[in-house]
């Protein structure tokens, strides 16, 4: 561990400035106390589904003759158009909605899944292993920019992408924190809700007492590992690194946790058995009740949602028959082609998502409400297919994005792969990391074959930008 | 060209078979580079058509390995691991190979980038077989081995074992956690991997252990304080009166009652002065041998004293006791078993585990609790210090069959992966009319434990047994007595009831029955009228159709994956029995490893021939490259076979030739696991083709048993021959044992396992003492770099 960043977090947690102030002063009074917008903190959901987006299903039925050149660049207003049936629950929020096709990513591994690639633009992982960890996924850079006691939520249906467990936490293989490191993920609804909202239920004088003594406990932890770290072997310090590390995280959230109290007893949901519920739809939709919940009271500003696996079956969406993976490999299930099951599946994700971005739009937030200031990403892991070849890499994205991307309600598709200013999605983070103020050059590694036929591929893409 | 493969050397490794360093980058040594190549690769990775469109010829043209890491990091992993070039173009010696290899490493690690990636691919259970085979077994290696010195997060099992035995709260019922301890979730998980999971080196705790770490702690210092904290309560303001309590529904007041506090803990919480030194080292010893099975460090009891009184002087004993307690709980000694060697290392630089770390070592490689009292003392007394003490240690815990080893099974489960055969879903509707699938998996699993188990204490050829065995069990306990047993019991109660008017009876059976039904066997314990009526028809069609009735009334739908049929099964009362001969044969042959390897509506011969080509034949296979868009066409008219036949394109082949000739054979059985001699087209009932099982063995290292095989159980037959399926037996065992893969510093203890099973007979026994009295297990050594 590093000084640097022990200092980072300390100061963090010590600070009183706007970031972690202003969910505190409640955001109607945020924005007349004159805490700028500027100041509001940026919220991002990334909701990771499996088995890939078939670009072509997100294509609306009226713009399809002037995206039938996948050569050229579009940018059209969705406005004008009705959205496939698919994504027509997100028709009340159009406005915010934007579909980003055409970006390829081909310097990450294809197949079932890109694994931490998807997130962190690079090639890693095999069938089963979800590989290297070789820096903080895209995700979590964002969270580094918009701290909040949580600084980085993991929700998940099920794990790896092969994966059969639905329980307890999960280690997906998607996003990471930094090098080496990978975020947890939590699968029982149940065990999140008391983990997010737990600490913030009783107040009485032996809590309080309890909760100074924790304190003192964490530091005594803290000293502990580290005497008994400079006693082991190099790799294992390495291993013990991580325990301390997450002493540290505790500690730095319990002090703000405190701060944060009244803002979380208001908008924790109230715990009741749908958050033990077994089947995946209800479990996803308690996924989302917590995430939005989570955002609104300002204990996280950053939410990953491992949608579903590949072994995840949608029997509640009479897709009984076959689960994900069968779908993938199209199968025929339940009578439905897999086109037709693949958007029926699409369809009730976007109901998911369009239910938290009204939540979201429920609540005011500055001069605005708070899904102005929010960025809800839905992608795949498996880019553009079951066995995805990266060479699309389909995109939706819900929010006002803090007005800092030229996107919302828009339908943008970039040259295809090859062609003069095609991007990769390794342009598309860097362009979400400088619009929120990591002027990062460029994030992720290159395309060697782009790179080989003299194809720019580092920067952020400017049209997208504001200002 | 597997006699090249996977000649590289990992930090760790330390070992050295070339004698050339091609450190420093001179021209010449660019020159040998160069020429590397260009005879070796260049020829088709060239230009605009190059294959897999990695275009080599600039990079060899002006060789700048920091230019290009990425690329040379590729160029690295392929050579290293034999996959490039292919089988079919020329090959470059060993040697050559081998100083190219260390050239692109040194040179890697020049820039900065280092082959930080391959290294780590090699702590994984899955590139366990990057490890040349030969060399690991050509005798040629003779380097004393040892292990890292390491900590090992505790595992699941170890951890579910402690809940089990209480944590101070009591045992539970039927094997089951204590109900006070419901709320108690498993902190340790281990990575869902297909194959031997349990890694020392890749097992970490992070937030989320912590996080629950944290909860149980809470909730078990909570429990266990609660009784003394009511009393304390009681002392100062008095027993809550009835009138205040909640009541049950009869009114009477519901007073909650607590397990009683241990008194090591209750005297501080009861008495009003500060603790005692000694009450406080009091304390921290019975938490330790509560949540760690062990007892304190004298550093560790002075430790939890000063935080202690810390605590207290921040608020009073009470709460100071139930914080430190926490503590104790949440402990990097609760997370780790720590291996980490003591006393003077030898001239190898290695240090033998500490007597008491052996303890451990032993206890928890074949059961998933702490050391037994015997261990113990024997590490107390100075009589766990050499191979031998460990040996007879072993032989012990091996040979007593009161003491429950579970460990050894499991390493069966992980080793073949049956296990997962009711993780795959299955169209209830195809299993058949009338026919429930529900719990047909779980009992074929249950069966082929019972054929495990008899294989491993018989202890005779057991690796050559469990491939080839004709014999197996169905429905059977594997104890031959006891069906005898049950079987007298069936009789009897069938020639009661079988005059009596049983389908007139209600629910409530006549007490004058029902009596006598107890009376029989503790089976009968609940004869109500369903229970009767459901054994007397099942009785009843044996009687009338001559077989031999099974020991369970209901649930016989299993029995179809067997090819065989509730009305015509005579259940062999002793077993394992000669099921169908030249057909069916050892595990791979069984259901529930043919489930467990099969996909929703198909065979996976894919997953099958990967299986037997990495498990058996001690073999890699590439990854699935990103261009494969890997999907087999739906042709009702054809055989799965015929449907692969698209991997037969060159650019798919050159790694399908690995599995699908090995996986084929299976086709002798459709995707439930039965056996067919011709198959049933797609969505056309009724109309059949022969089945093609033949398939082509290559890859035993011996030519008398390569070559063509008619059918599966001829296949394996030649396979369960082969030295080298026995040695990569032995292979996995070993990253059982030890919990990571072998290096070639292993070479040794490999060596030695497998010398030790094929002495004495096959001996499963034999073999796993030999591992667990090996240099590797024995001794540690710690790695700085």
């Amino acid at each position: 561990m590093s000084n640097s960043r022990r200092s980072f977090l300390k100061g963090i947690s010590l600070s009183s400035g706007g970031v972690l102030l202003s969910p505190m002063l409640g955001r109607f009074a945020a924005h007349a106390a004159g805490v700028p917008m500027e100041k509001m903190p940026k919220r991002f959901v990334f909701i990771v589904k499996s088995s890939g987006i078939i670009p072509e299903r997100l294509e609306p039925e009226s713009l399809r003759k002037k995206l039938a050149d996948k050569s050229v660049y579009v940018n059209e207003p969705l406005a004008k158009h009705k959205l496939p049936d698919s994504l027509s629950p997100l028709e009340p929020v159009k406005k915010y909605t934007s579909i980003i096709q055409g970006l390829s990513g081909k310097m990450c591994k294809g197949g079932h899944s890109s694994w931490f690639g998807a997130l962190g633009v690079y090639k890693t992982g095999g069938e089963h292993n979800s590989g290297v960890i070789l820096r903080a996924t895209v995700d979590h850079e964002l969270a580094k920019l918009n701290p909040a006691p949580f600084v980085h939520v993991g929700l998940a249906l099920r794990g790896k992408v092969m994966g059969k467990e639905t329980e307890g936490t999960l280690y997906p293989g998607i996003t990471a924190l930094g090098k080496g490191r990978e975020l947890p993920f939590q699968a029982s609804p149940d065990m999140a809700y008391e983990q997010l909202f737990g600490s913030a239920i009783t107040n009485t004088d032996r809590a309080k007492m309890r909760n100074r003594l924790k304190g003192k406990l964490l530091d005594f932890m803290v000293d502990d590992i580290k005497t008994l770290q400079r006693k082991l072997p190099r790799f294992e310090r390495e291993k013990m690194e991580h325990y301390l590390h997450a002493f540290e995280e505790l500690q730095v959230r319990r002090q703000r946790l405190g701060k944060l109290s009244e803002q979380i007893k208001k908008h924790a949901p109230e715990f009741s058995d749908r958050f033990s519920a077994k089947n995946p739809t209800s479990r996803q939709s308690a996924h989302f009740d917590l995430i939005a919940a989570a955002l609104i009271s300002g204990i996280t500003n950053v939410v990953t949602m491992r949608l579903d696996n590949i072994s995840t079956n949608y029997g509640d969406l009479g897709l009984s028959d076959k689960n994900v993976h069968g779908i993938g490999h199209g199968e025929i299930c339940n009578g439905k082609t897999p086109e037709q099951a693949r958007d029926i599946i699409r369809k009730h994700h976007a109901k998911l998502i369009v239910d938290l971005a009204k939540k979201l739009q429920a609540m005011p937030e500055g001069s605005g409400n708070m899904l102005d200031n929010t960025m809800i990403v839905y992608m795949s892991d498996a880019a553009n297919k079951h066995h995805a070849d990266n060479h699309q890499w389909p995109f939706i994205v819900v929010g006002g994005c803090a007005n800092k991307l030229n996107i919302a309600g828009r339908y943008i598709q970039f040259p295809e792969y090859g062609a003069t200013n095609h991007h990769t999605i390794g342009n598309w983070y860097t362009t979400i990391l400088n619009a929120f103020g990591n002027r990062i050059e460029h994030y992720g590694n290159l395309d060697l074959n782009l790179q080989k036929n003299g194809v720019k591929q580092t920067g952020a893409i400017g049209e997208l930008l504001t200002g | 060209m597997f006699q090249f493969r996977f000649i590289f050397y990992i930090a760790i490794l330390a070992t050295t078979v070339s004698g050339l360093p091609l450190v420093a980058q001179s021209k010449s040594e660019l020159q040998i580079v160069s020429r590397f190549m260009e005879t070796y690769c260049v020829k088709c990775h060239r230009g605009k058509s190059a294959e897999g469109e990695v275009d080599l010829q600039l990079l060899v043209s002006k060789i700048r390995v920091e230019k290009n890491v990425e690329t040379w990091q590729k160029i690295l992993n392929e050579l290293a691991t034999g996959v490039m070039p292919p089988e079919d173009e020329k090959q470059p010696s060993r040697a050559d190979r081998t100083k190219l290899v260390s050239w692109i490493k040194a040179e890697l690690k020049k820039t900065g980038h280092g082959d930080s990636e391959f290294q780590r691919k090699l702590l994984y259970p899955e590139y366990g077989n990057l490890i040349s085979h030969d060399l690991l077994f050509d005798g040629s290696i003779n380097q004393p081995a040892w292990s890292p010195s390491r900590l090992w997060k505790r595992n699941p099992n170890q951890f579910n074992d402690l809940v089990r035995r209480g944590m101070g709260l009591g045992r539970g019922r039927h094997g089951r956690p204590h109900q006070r301890l419901a709320k108690i979730k498993q902190p340790f998980t281990i990575e869902e991997t297909a194959g031997i999971s349990d890694y020392a080196a890749i097992a970490i705790a992070d937030s989320a252990t912590l996080g629950t770490l944290m909860r149980n702690a809470t909730t078990i210092v909570d429990q266990l304080l609660a009784d003394a904290f009511q009393k304390q309560h009681e002392k100062i303001h008095g027993r809550i009166p009835d009138d205040q309590l909640p009541k049950d529904r009869r009114g009477r007041p519901i007073r909650k009652r607590y397990q009683k506090t241990p008194p090591a803990f209750a005297v501080i919480i009861s008495q009003d002065k500060k603790p005692t030194d000694q009450q406080i080292d009091a304390a921290t010893t019975h938490m330790f041998q509560t949540v760690i099975d062990d007892n304190p460090t004298a550093a560790e009891t002075v430790k939890y004293r000063k935080l202690m009184r810390s605590l207290i002087a921040e608020s009073d004993a009470d709460e100071a006791l139930r914080m430190t307690l926490i503590a104790i709980a949440i402990s990097p000694r609760a997370i780790f078993r720590s291996e980490i060697g003591y006393g003077p290392a030898d001239q190898h630089g290695r240090q033998i585990l500490s007597p008491a770390d052996l303890a451990f070592a032993i206890s928890y490689a074949l059961t998933d609790t702490k050391p037994d009292k015997q261990l113990l003392t024997a590490a107390r007394e100075g009589r766990l210090k050499t191979r031998e003490d460990v040996r007879r240690e072993v032989a012990r815990i091996w040979d007593d069959p009161a003491i429950d080893k579970p460990r050894i099974l499991r390493f069966f489960h992980e080793f073949f992966g049956y296990t997962n055969a009711p993780k795959v879903f299955k169209d209830g509707a195809r299993f058949g009319r009338g026919k429930d699938y529900r719990r047909v998996p779980e009992k074929l699993v249950t069966d082929a434990d019972t054929l495990v188990n008899y294989i491993v204490k018989n202890d005779k050829q057991v690796f050559y047994e469990l491939l080839t065995t004709e014999k197996y069990f169905v429905g059977h306990s594997g104890d031959n007595q006891r069906e005898k047993q049950t079987n007298e019991h069936l009789k009897k109660f069938y020639q009661y009831f079988k005059d009596k008017p049983w389908k007139e009876f209600p629910y409530a059976t006549p007490p004058e029955h029902a009596k006598y039904a107890r009376s029989i066997a503790k089976m009968f314990s609940h004869p109500n009228g369903n229970v009767i009526k459901g054994w007397m028809r099942y009785l009843t069609m044996c009687d009338k159709n001559g077989i031999t009735p099974m020991p369970t009334a209901r649930q016989h739908d299993f029995l179809i994956l067997y090819n065989l049929k509730r009305e015509t099964f005579d259940f062999p009362l002793e077993q394992p029995f000669a099921l169908a001969p030249g057909k069916r044969a050892g595990i791979l042959m069984h259901p529930a490893w043919l489930l467990a390897h099969s996909v929703n509506l198909d065979n996976d011969p894919i997953r099958r021939g990967k299986w037997i080509r990495e498990r058996l034949l001690a073999d890699t296979v590439p990854e699935l490259p990103i261009t494969v868009d890997a999907s087999i066409p739906e042709a009702p008219e054809q055989s799965l076979r015929e449907r692969f036949a698209v991997t037969r394109e060159k650019q798919c082949w050159r790694c399908h030739v690995k599995m699908n000739p090995l996986g084929m054979p299976f086709e002798a059985f459709d995707d439930f696991g039965r056996h067919r001699d011709r198959f049933e087209k797609l969505h056309a009932k009724g109309k059949t083709k022969p089945v093609d099982a033949s398939g082509f063995l290559k890859g035993t290292g011996n030519q008398k048993l390569d070559g063509p095989a008619e059918n599966p159980v001829e296949m394996i037959r030649r396979i369960a021959k082969s030295d080298r399926a026995r040695q990569s037996f032995v292979r996995h065992a070993f990253r059982y044992w030890m919990g990571r893969n072998e290096m070639l510093f292993d070479s040794r203890t490999l060596r030695n396992a497998d010398q030790a099973y094929t002495e004495n007979n096959g001996s499963f026994r034999a073999l796993v003492i030999s591992l667990l009295t090996s240099d590797s297990f024995i001794y540690r050594k710690r790695i700085e770099k």
